[in-house]
């Protein structure tokens, strides 16, 4: 509230009251303990620099500049180093994750007229996906992925990653089949980057 | 200390000039150059009205689309070994921005469609940055490489064809920081970049 009206006046001749003089006073400094707010203020008059940085938005980033090689032969996903954001969120608030990369697999094509070698990523926030690619055959040797989702949390501590995961997948329906993945596979440059939208 | 103590005056007590200048020196210390904090705003209480337009973050409005912070095109062919800018009309260029805050955070999202019918070809696209929008330097992070699919599959074709986003961020550097998309053939085969929207978002605060 902006508004505010002394609640006691004080007339000449009047024997002065000290309750007058409390009330009147009370007015003001509820107002200013904490009550001010967007009627105080002229529009727009509070300038970037009396903002506190990161008051907003806070952007995180991850690079997965190093070479990634993955164990092709598990059946479970796996984490991908380099693109690994973890830390403390002040308040609550909705994260925007991204990320993308470029990939290619090693040795000869293996697969087949019912199946072929396949890979694909995920961004996991605390263990939980929020965002899957499709499986990428390895018919193309190398390919590139982006992938984003958003998810609100809690104050608190946070772990975001990307995973990946490989497995032999029919052509026809594409459903997995029993053969391992026997071809080598590189994650070269990935990155993963989080828009922390505070307010 | 941003907050105000009130001296309170009592009926039939002897109103000293100690109690009036105790109030008003706790208004003095609480409401003087630079004592206003976020303890005398009420909770959620402020709104957009009161910011500076551009004060959190900015994006850039121009009449030029390619000099201004975002730009969409298409049709864009090379056989160029080496990077080349994304020409749909222009070169696919935005800013300046000024990322020269400490604080300040380019987010810069690049979508577009790769194609070539050439067997066994691969594409390059990268993002690169200049602080004058002529001399630019690759984000070698960004680099994403499509491969044409070769014939040695069950399935086996020519052409090649997949959209892609680069989503990444820039800090440090200058107050005229531009940002353009480029692509190159490995092999010097025909490839085409079509469906690009390049945007970039500067995050302040």
């Amino acid at each position: 509230m902006s508004l505010r009206y002394r609640t006691e006046f004080n007339e000449t001749g009047d024997v002065l009251d000290p309750q007058t003089w409390n009330v009147n006073q009370n007015e003001l400094t509820s107002e200013f303990n904490g009550g001010l707010d967007r009627d105080n203020f002229l529009a727009p008059s509070v300038f970037e620099g009396q903002i506190a940085n990161f008051a907003f938005t806070a952007i995180r980033y991850s690079a997965g500049v190093a070479l990634f090689t993955p164990t092709t032969t598990l059946r479970t996903w796996q984490r991908i180093t380099g693109s690994y954001i973890t830390g403390d969120f002040p308040q609550d608030c909705v994260i925007i994750c991204e990320w993308g990369g470029t990939w290619t697999w090693g040795g000869a094509y293996v697969g087949t007229f019912n199946s072929e070698e396949c890979v694909a990523f995920r961004i996991v926030v605390d263990g939980v996906d929020i965002a899957t690619s499709h499986y990428f055959g390895e018919s193309t040797r190398r390919n590139s992925t982006s992938l984003v989702g958003a998810v609100p949390i809690s104050a608190g501590t946070h772990a975001i990653w990307a995973e990946v995961f490989f497995a032999r997948v029919r052509h026809r329906d594409l459903q997995f089949v029993d053969d391992d993945v026997t071809r080598t596979f590189d994650i070269d440059v990935n990155e993963m980057l989080v828009e922390e939208r505070r307010r | 200390m941003s907050r105000v103590t009130q001296r309170e005056l009592f009926e039939g007590a002897v109103a000293t000039a100690a109690n009036f200048n105790a109030t008003l020196t706790s208004w003095n210390n609480a409401a003087g150059a630079g004592d206003i904090s976020a303890d005398n705003v009420r909770e959620e209480g402020l709104d957009t009205r009161i910011f500076d337009v551009g004060s959190v973050k900015r994006t850039f409005v121009s009449t030029d689309r390619f000099a201004a912070g975002s730009l969409s095109g298409t049709g864009f062919t090379t056989t160029s070994a080496v990077y080349v800018p994304v020409n749909i009309g222009g070169n696919a260029r935005i800013g300046p921005f000024d990322v020269s805050a400490t604080y300040a955070r380019l987010v810069v999202h690049a979508s577009f469609l790769v194609r070539t019918a050439v067997a066994g070809e691969s594409i390059f696209v990268e993002l690169a940055y200049s602080t004058d929008g002529v001399t630019f330097a690759s984000l070698p992070i960004t680099e994403r490489v499509f491969d044409g699919t070769v014939g040695n599959t069950p399935y086996s074709q020519a052409s090649l064809e997949q959209s892609c986003t680069i989503s990444t961020r820039v800090f440090g550097l200058s107050a005229t920081t531009y940002v353009m998309l480029r692509a190159r053939s490995a092999g010097g085969g025909n490839i085409s970049i079509n469906c690009v929207s390049l945007f970039g978002e500067l995050f302040r605060k």
